[in-house]
């Protein structure tokens, strides 16, 4: 098979979004805990601070089901915003935003961070190119687009780089806020701010339609509300034009992406290249959704995981010189470059 | 360490219980005149000793002959035991006696009174709480401490794995990045 990489991913990709946004109706019976001791403490709002399930329905804020089966379970992996029967309960800006806003005790979230970190530990940003349902949702704008023959459109290094300087500012602000109502002088602010960058997120508005919910994407209730509304159009806009002209140029600006790229370079999922057998043709460069170079640009042997790769695998695939560029995991070679 | 803890605890409450339980010394001071008076004092009791107001009764100090006495319960403590009771006694001024007043739950008062005839009335303190110029010395009775053992402390060994990955991760990435 021709793309036989892009292939396996597309597959994992399906699986994985009906998995995450309806697996737990398979897994509900199963994990779902409430007496013994669990090994993720459930983590709640405190009397009196807010909380997603709280909110009416309607609101900018509405979570579109009930909690998630696995509230108890891992952060880390998918919009909270899934419809009723999702797998998991948040993605890791949401876990982490909530909790600063509750304030809840470091205790309990050690063993949901460190699942998040086995994971990225593992996987690295695997997560970004193979299962995150909202890059499953991009790739299949992008796919619209390519089938309608409109070419990819080019955006220059500066472009990226400021992207991603922007997802560290969404970050930081998205925290600072969170953190910030979460001091009892502010909290009267939570009915506003309480989780800001979910507010304008673009999963917030496309999660809930796969279970057909209508989510709150209206909301012109007060002028901060009205604010979010028309932030979480405008970047949905940016999220589409990202997706249909630009392959995963979304995937610069997105902090949950930038959190998981924390962890990239010491993943355990490898890629690697050997540069004297490079012909430097720069297919790889070309075929890399996030418009990546440096696995083109090197001209020694090693790992080149940079922080922004997803893992997709897609230069691998591409790479017409036998044994050139290979994926490993903890150094034990999964697929290479085979000859073209 | 908990069971320390706990047995600490109990052995210091058992000292102020041991004072505070059992005799309480009646001070007051005669009066000048001559004949009957009555005393009349507002005791304390650490909660779960005194049960009932029939479990207190004043003796002579000398002898341990019991006084008869009249014994109006002020307060209780939630579990229903006493925690304060107003007591009189009939003391003359002619004899003058120590009193001290014995209670808790083997305690029977046999000796009582209900009318009070009119006679002066003197103010006493009952087991009064013994005190210096730097402290009061308490007595709150059968404190009972629980250590929470709490189970939640296990989450703490996250930090084990967690610390390892992390550490794992960066020790990856330096050595990536050096090639």
């Amino acid at each position: 098979m021709k793309n036989r990489i892009t292939f396996i991913r597309r597959i994992v990709q399906i699986i994985s979004l009906v998995l995450l946004v309806y697996g737990g109706y398979i897994f509900k019976t199963r994990l779902h805990t409430e007496t013994g001791k669990p090994l993720f403490p459930a983590l709640k709002a405190p009397e009196g601070y807010m909380s997603t399930t709280k909110f009416k329905q309607g609101s900018i804020l509405w979570p579109s089901g009930d909690n998630p089966v696995l509230e108890n379970y891992p952060p880390s992996l998918v919009c909270r915003f899934n419809p009723k029967g999702g797998l998991f309960k948040a993605c890791i800006f949401h876990f982490i935003s909530e909790n600063l806003t509750w304030q809840t005790h470091i205790k309990y979230l050690l063993p949901h961070l460190t699942l998040f970190i086995l994971l990225c530990f593992l996987f690295g940003r695997m997560w970004c190119g193979w299962v995150c349902p909202i890059g499953t949702v991009g790739d299949f704008i992008t796919a619209i687009r390519k089938k309608m023959n409109i070419p990819a459109r080019r955006f220059p290094d500066g472009f990226k780089a400021g992207l991603r300087f922007s997802s560290y500012g969404i970050m930081g602000v998205g925290f600072f806020i969170s953190g910030l109502i979460g001091i009892p002088n502010f909290a009267r602010f939570q009915c506003y701010w309480f989780l800001p960058y979910c507010q304008i997120c673009p999963a917030r508005l496309i999660c809930p339609l796969f279970g057909f919910i209508k989510p709150g994407w209206e909301d012109f209730e007060t002028a901060i509300t009205s604010m979010f509304t028309i932030l979480a159009w405008f970047i949905m806009g940016i999220f589409l034009a990202a997706f249909y002209f630009g392959r995963r140029i979304w995937c610069h600006l997105c902090p949950v992406g930038l959190i998981n790229s924390f962890f990239n370079k010491g993943a355990g999922i490898e890629l690697k290249k050997k540069a004297v057998r490079c012909n430097k043709c720069g297919l790889c460069a070309d075929a890399c959704p996030m418009g990546l170079k440096e696995m083109y640009e090197r001209n020694s042997d090693g790992v080149y995981n940079q922080n922004n790769c997803i893992m997709c695998m897609r230069c691998v695939e591409i790479c017409p010189k036998e044994g050139c560029l290979s994926a490993s995991f903890f150094g034990k070679k999964i697929t290479e470059s085979k000859l073209k | 360490m908990n069971k320390n803890i706990i047995l600490s605890v109990f052995f210091f409450t058992g000292i102020f219980v041991g004072i505070a339980g059992e005799k309480l010394q009646v001070d007051f001071s005669y009066p000048s005149l001559k004949g009957d008076f009555y005393v009349n004092g507002k005791a304390s009791f650490p909660p779960g000793i005194v049960n009932s107001e029939e479990n207190i009764s004043i003796q002579d100090k000398q002898t341990g002959e019991e006084v008869p006495t009249k014994i109006i319960v002020v307060e209780r403590w939630p579990d229903g035991s006493l925690l304060e009771a107003e007591i009189l006694f009939p003391a003359n001024a002619k004899r003058q006696r120590n009193y001290i007043a014995v209670c808790g739950s083997d305690i029977k008062r046999r000796k009582k009174f209900t009318q009070t005839a009119v006679l002066p009335i003197i103010s006493a303190s009952i087991g009064k709480t013994p005190q210096t110029t730097e402290s009061i010395d308490m007595a709150v009775g059968e404190l009972l401490v629980k250590v929470d053992k709490s189970p939640d402390i296990r989450y703490y060994w996250y930090a084990l794995p967690m610390g390892i990955l992390l550490f794992l991760t960066v020790y990856r990435a330096v050595r990536n990045v050096k090639g």
